[in-house]
């Protein structure tokens, strides 16, 4: 009975002491504890929890749509920085709604919804700045002396990239980019739909991009963006 | 131009493989109204089907938690100062002086150390506090580790402390009374029968028992647990009322179960407390450790340790996360503990310990209260809150009549 010494009426001022130090320095700290499960936490739980203010809670949501949201908004806006800004964004919204989550029916389409209109202003501009950049005007580019560093490098980290892809996805991407197959073609060969050989590519572009946002210790997005946009000699 | 010029372009576009004459004429397109619509619709499609997901990048994933981590902790920052603030104005209580009590604190920083640590070593230890000294047996007393056995045939058995020993057989189990604490025990017997009993604590009682499967039980005051001899079958079931805690000894191929009131908890093994008390408004399970699956009529919430399923009415889950566990399993460990405890829940705990009826004359403020207090204080020390937040009241043998 460690306490029992401490427990007369003489010493309340001392033990109220110590019970207020206790809750003032000690409670911050019992958070210690482990992640929230997978399976057995679920979205519902989820939502409601962030919309009583749950930080951890939140955390968990961003972990388990992080991907999704990222990968959707980076195929459309084909810039790995742009989608992460607007994955960013996405989840701030969510968070900052939290309160109407819980009449959230179909979380999915709320996600999406956020990012839309964001994605699709990205895309528009995308298109702009893509059109009339013709692959000679790169060409003209490689050429100069002090560029030709700068290619090689990028060259080199796609490269990489594509080494990392996932096997089958590796394939298709070589099979499409490097050997130039169409993708009726690999559909045969591979023996998968035409919309599986599409979104392998799509995948790979993004991977790519993702890879090379993440690992360039300088980024020289232009010149990539012409590489894996354009086809051009080097694939 | 029709849908499949769009579709055609859009692809050509997420492969990376438009022409720019292309990229123009899809820049067209979007800017019209009606094929904005449709590029809408193929974009949720992708989206609802995760065509596109990424497959995780750890760089990229921190960084998002860590942007996101700062924007929230400012938000939550303004809250923290603004609960603070309406706390302060609510608690005009004497028990707790932040500032004071930081300048007591330097003093007695040491003190702590050791009753943290004293307390902590504690809190493992399964045998009961001390039996309240007898000196305090005035009408008035706290409670007692006290108890009463039923058997499957009917008979009673008193429990408390001082006795000691073999007190039945249930079948192959020997129930054994041992410190304050009852114990199910496999004996060699070959009576495999399967025996209910149950043990009940009333106001100003609480007791301690292992069942057969090892599973730790600690039932507060006017609580009670069904439970069999042995536990046959695929599962493990017990039905409490009251406040019960469990350590719940770790067995994935036997679940648990606990029965309260219609609502249903289910674990493998693991530590949690359930408060059921049928005047108080809210059903409350809280994890301590592992994990366990709450269920009432057709509401079903997952608690991860720390987190704490709040059933009001029917069918109403909610789950909190973050609790004061050290507050909610005081009880157990011999003390009160009251964090922002409203006035009236403080003279429920407060009825059921030391077994006063509580009347209430007229309305009490609403109050909170912070502060822990031993389990083994007398009621008069207990009632020194009262006083202490102005409220006037009187003791009438066993009623505590709330005057203002």
């Amino acid at each position: 009975m460690g306490f029992e010494p401490f427990i007369s009426d003489d010493y309340y001022g001392i033990f109220f002491g110590l019970v207020c130090f206790y809750f003032c320095i000690f409670k911050g700290q019992q958070t210690g504890e482990e992640p929230l499960s997978g399976p057995l936490y679920n979205e519902r739980e989820l939502l409601i929890c962030i919309a009583d203010g749950d930080q951890k809670a939140f955390t968990r949501l961003v972990d388990m749509y992080w991907n999704k949201v990222y990968g959707h908004a980076l195929a459309y806006t084909k810039s790995s920085p742009r989608a992460q800004e607007i994955t960013q964004d996405v989840f701030l919204q969510v968070w900052i709604k939290r309160q109407t989550l819980s009449e959230v029916n179909d979380f999915n389409n709320f996600l999406f919804i956020l990012g839309k209109n964001k994605i699709i202003s990205s895309m528009r501009k995308k298109l702009d700045e893509l059109a009339g950049k013709e692959p000679v005007d790169l060409l003209e580019d490689v050429l100069l002396p002090d560029r030709q560093l700068e290619y090689k490098q990028v060259y080199h980290q796609i490269m990489e990239a594509i080494e990392n892809l996932p096997p089958t996805r590796k394939l298709v991407f070589k099979m499409s980019r490097i050997e130039g197959l169409t993708y009726e073609e690999i559909s045969q060969r591979l023996n998968i739909s035409r919309n599986t050989v599409k979104e392998h590519i799509v995948r790979g572009l993004s991977f790519i991009r993702t890879f090379i946002h993440t690992h360039a210790e300088m980024i020289f997005w232009l010149l990539y963006l012409y590489f894996v946009d354009n086809k051009t000699k080097i694939f | 131009m029709n849908d499949e010029t769009l579709k055609e372009l859009l692809e050509q576009y997420l492969t990376g493989t438009i022409t720019s004459s292309s990229k123009k004429e899809l820049a067209g397109l979007m800017d019209q109204p009606e094929y904005r619509e449709k590029l809408e619709l193929l974009m949720k499609e992708t989206f609802m089907a995760e065509s596109y997901v990424n497959e995780g990048n750890e760089k990229l994933h921190t960084e998002i938690q860590e942007w996101l981590g700062e924007k929230i902790a400012g938000d939550d920052r303004t809250k923290i100062i603004e609960l603070q603030s309406t706390v302060a104005k609510r608690s005009s209580l004497i028990w707790y002086r932040r500032w004071q009590s930081v300048a007591a604190a330097a003093v007695i920083i040491l003190v702590v150390g050791v009753l943290l640590y004293k307390w902590q070593n504690n809190r493992k230890d399964f045998s009961p506090r001390e039996a309240p000294s007898v000196a305090q047996s005035d009408a008035n007393a706290p409670g007692k580790y006290k108890a009463k056995l039923k058997l499957a045939d009917g008979s009673v058995i008193i429990l408390d402390s001082a006795i000691s020993g073999k007190l039945a057989q249930q079948g192959n189990v020997d129930v054994i009374n041992q410190n304050g604490r009852l114990i199910y025990q496999r004996s060699h017997s070959d009576k495999s029968e399967v025996l209910y009993n149950a043990v009940f604590t009333s106001n100003g009682e609480t007791y301690a028992m292992i069942l057969s499967d090892g599973t730790k039980v600690w039932l507060n005051a006017q609580s009670s647990i069904d439970f069999p001899n042995s536990f046959a079958g695929d599962e493990r079931k017990v039905e409490i009322t009251g406040e019960a805690y469990f350590e719940v000894e770790h067995n994935p191929t036997k679940p648990f179960h606990v029965t309260v009131n219609g609502m249903d908890v289910q674990v493998l093994g693991t530590r949690f407390n359930i408060n059921a008390y049928g005047d108080e408004p809210n059903m409350t399970t809280t994890l301590l450790e592992g994990k366990v699956k709450v269920t009432k009529d057709d509401a079903t919430g997952f608690l991860s340790p720390g987190s704490q399923a709040i059933i009001t009415g029917k069918n109403n889950l909610k789950i909190l996360n973050n609790v004061n566990t050290d507050q909610v399993v005081a009880w157990k460990e011999g003390f009160f503990n009251f964090d922002q405890t409203e006035l009236k829940e403080f003279l429920r705990q407060i009825a059921r310990w030391y077994d006063v009826e509580i009347v209430y004359q007229s309305e009490i403020p609403d109050r909170r209260l912070f502060g822990i207090m031993n389990r083994n204080s007398s009621l008069n020390s207990a009632l020194a809150a009262l006083k202490a937040n102005n409220i006037k009241f009187h003791l009438e043998r066993k009623k505590l009549i709330v005057t203002q």
